[in-house]
């Protein structure tokens, strides 16, 4: 895994718990071209923060999703 | 849903009650005991001091020239306008009185009484030897206030001398106890009002802090409810940052994860979801 994907599914799992890593994969091959989250790089985060925000809001309180999102763009 | 007498509510409240009322009625109780014992001897001092500047007043050679029937002499009449001249000025005192002292027995000389004074060479029938024999040397006073068919008095005593210096005899001075019973009173209720008062307003604060703990473990319990049933819909919305704020933290991550994996095996249904989100963020 790259640093970027490891760093990303480490704050992901702040809000969503051991299936980060699971839910960041269906966003970078549903949303990304078929992205592999093993060769996330820092040009995806944008796109990346995106849909985490939006699919994360089903999951969790919409303000923390935005709250995740905002922490990938900084990664 | 749990019944009220087994609630956390109830048993934080009930427990927290009892401690504020545990702790209130010792301060109390010490408070009240700490001021009682404070007055009282604020009383015997003022009365020792009061006894020491009177019996000054007092001739002790005058005293001594006293017998048996002599009521009627103009000595007698004398002491007894000057003892009732000092009590005026005072409305505490009730009663003034010299005593002579011999052996362990004690008897009347002058009583200023209005109503049915003792008669000169009267045995003074139970009186506070202990105070009197003190008296013989300097003031003294009775340990406390003590209680009789007319009131409650403390009586105080200092030594009359004669001309050359010798106690002669003993002026009692007896006070009511109206105004540091009043005191006390004053001291009990307002002591009694700060704790109502506190535990009134404990009480409450313990009853929101509890309420405001109750509802979010219950919303935890809602969710987990929800998801215990299948219901995916459930999440968290409590926002704190003590123990339960993190209990909550880790629950919302718990039923995120569950979420995750249980819509993962219906990937179809999660992109008709995704698909909505977006459509209704576009609006």
């Amino acid at each position: 895994m790259s640093t970027c994907s490891d760093e990303a599914v480490s704050i992901t799992q702040k809000f969503l718990g051991p299936s980060s890593k699971t839910f960041l994969e269906r966003q970078t091959r549903s949303h990304m071209n078929g992205l592999d989250l093993n060769n996330l790089e820092r040009a995806h985060l944008p796109e990346l923060a995106k849909w985490v925000q939006i699919s994360a809001g089903l999951l969790i309180e919409k303000p923390k999703a935005a709250e995740l999102a905002a922490l990938l763009v900084k990664i | 849903m749990v019944k009220w007498t087994r609630s956390l509510n109830t048993k934080l409240v009930a427990s927290f009650v009892l401690i504020i009322v545990i702790t209130s009625s010792l301060s109390f109780f010490y408070t009240y005991e700490e001021a009682r014992s404070q007055l009282n001897q604020s009383a015997r001092e003022k009365l020792m001091e009061v006894a020491g500047a009177m019996s000054t007043q007092i001739s002790g050679d005058a005293l001594l020239s006293l017998k048996q029937g002599d009521e009627n002499t103009s000595t007698y009449t004398s002491i007894i306008a000057e003892l009732r001249n000092m009590r005026a000025n005072s409305a505490d005192i009730q009663n003034m009185y010299t005593m002579k002292l011999v052996g362990d027995k004690v008897y009347f000389i002058v009583d200023d009484s209005d109503d049915d004074p003792s008669a000169i060479g009267q045995l003074y029938a139970e009186p506070e030897l202990t105070q009197i024999k003190e008296a013989m040397t300097s003031p003294s006073a009775s340990p406390s206030f003590y209680s009789d068919e007319f009131g409650t008095y403390m009586s105080g005593y200092a030594p009359i001398k004669d001309a050359n210096g010798t106690t002669v005899a003993i002026l009692g001075v007896d006070v009511t106890a109206v105004a540091t019973l009043q005191q006390i009173d004053n001291v009990r209720n307002s002591t009694a009002m700060i704790i109502v008062a506190s535990v009134v307003i404990g009480t409450m604060i313990i009853l929101l802090f509890s309420l405001t703990l109750i509802r979010d473990i219950k919303k935890m319990n809602a969710a987990a409810e929800k998801i215990s049933t299948g219901d995916m819909t459930a999440s968290i919305d409590i926002k704190r940052k003590d123990e339960v704020g993190e209990l909550a933290d880790s629950f919302s991550r718990m039923i995120a994860s569950l979420k995750i994996e249980m819509m993962m095996r219906d990937e179809e249904g999660l992109d008709q979801r995704e698909a909505e989100a977006v459509a209704a963020e576009k609006k």
